[in-house]
């Protein structure tokens, strides 16, 4: 798949951890790991827009393509 | 791999006591099939439908006596194959998963040996007449044939088991590939 998580990217601009970030978004941290590592088919919308939320950044920051 | 759904506490206490239900009854046959002389029950029930006439010519040589106790006895445990696979489902419900592959794989056996018990039933009737009168002088030899409405029904009854089996299948995997998206 050609779809980049830079979830770690933002996670370190942001200086949190990806535990930090799935108690804020309410989701198990092996998700969290599982979204970094990018072995997950895909993320609701409404995950997006909570990760956004909490690390204020935009959808196309934390997705890319190669 | 399990996938979110469990079942409650008080159904996974029931499928625990049907679960030893099953376990009693197919000991109970177990135990009735050695001490109760179900093979003889059984040859001689076929052997009262014949008629007088060919009730007589009928012999027992120890290769018949063998055929006879082979179909009796896959007869007879027909059904307790169903006990089994019955036993085997409610012990994995038991645990509370339900949408995991050991369930799917043990409803879809389910419904295989009702299946089978169904079409053992179907052909039961033609193999022991057949088996009984195979040797009998020419006039003497009865082949017969016998479906009646409830075995058919077992048929159906085995085969709804069956794809509720296969549908279970693509639940499960639906579900876990639902799994895979946060």
């Amino acid at each position: 798949m050609a779809i980049i998580v830079r979830l770690d990217v933002m996670l370190a601009q942001r200086k949190m951890k990806s535990k930090e970030l799935a108690a804020a978004i309410g989701i198990a941290e092996q998700n969290v790991s599982a979204l970094r590592q990018g072995k997950v088919k895909g993320v609701r919308f409404d995950t997006l827009d909570k990760i956004c939320e909490v690390l204020d950044c935009k959808p196309g920051d934390l997705l890319d393509r190669e | 791999m399990t996938i979110g759904y469990r079942l409650p506490k008080a159904w996974q206490k029931a499928c625990r006591v049907f679960q030893l239900l099953c376990a009693f009854v197919a000991l109970f046959a177990i135990w009735a099939y050695f001490t109760m002389g179900v093979v003889d029950v059984t040859v001689d029930a076929y052997w009262q439908e014949l008629s007088p006439e060919v009730q007589s010519a009928v012999s027992y040589s120890p290769l018949k006596k063998g055929l006879l106790w082979t179909i009796s006895t896959i007869a007879y445990f027909a059904p307790v194959l169903i006990v089994y696979a019955t036993f085997s489902v409610f012990s994995k419900l038991a645990s509370g998963e339900v949408f995991i592959p050991p369930v799917t794989r043990r409803i879809r056996f389910l419904g295989l040996t009702i299946i089978l018990y169904a079409l053992s039933r179907i052909l039961m009737n033609t193999l022991m007449i057949l088996a009984l009168t195979y040797d009998n002088p020419p006039s003497m030899k009865v082949l017969s044939f016998m479906v009646n409405g409830q075995q058919i029904t077992m048929l159906m009854v085995g085969v709804i088991i069956l794809l509720i089996g296969q549908v279970f299948t693509k639940a499960v995997s639906m579900a876990e590939e639902h799994k895979q998206f946060v």
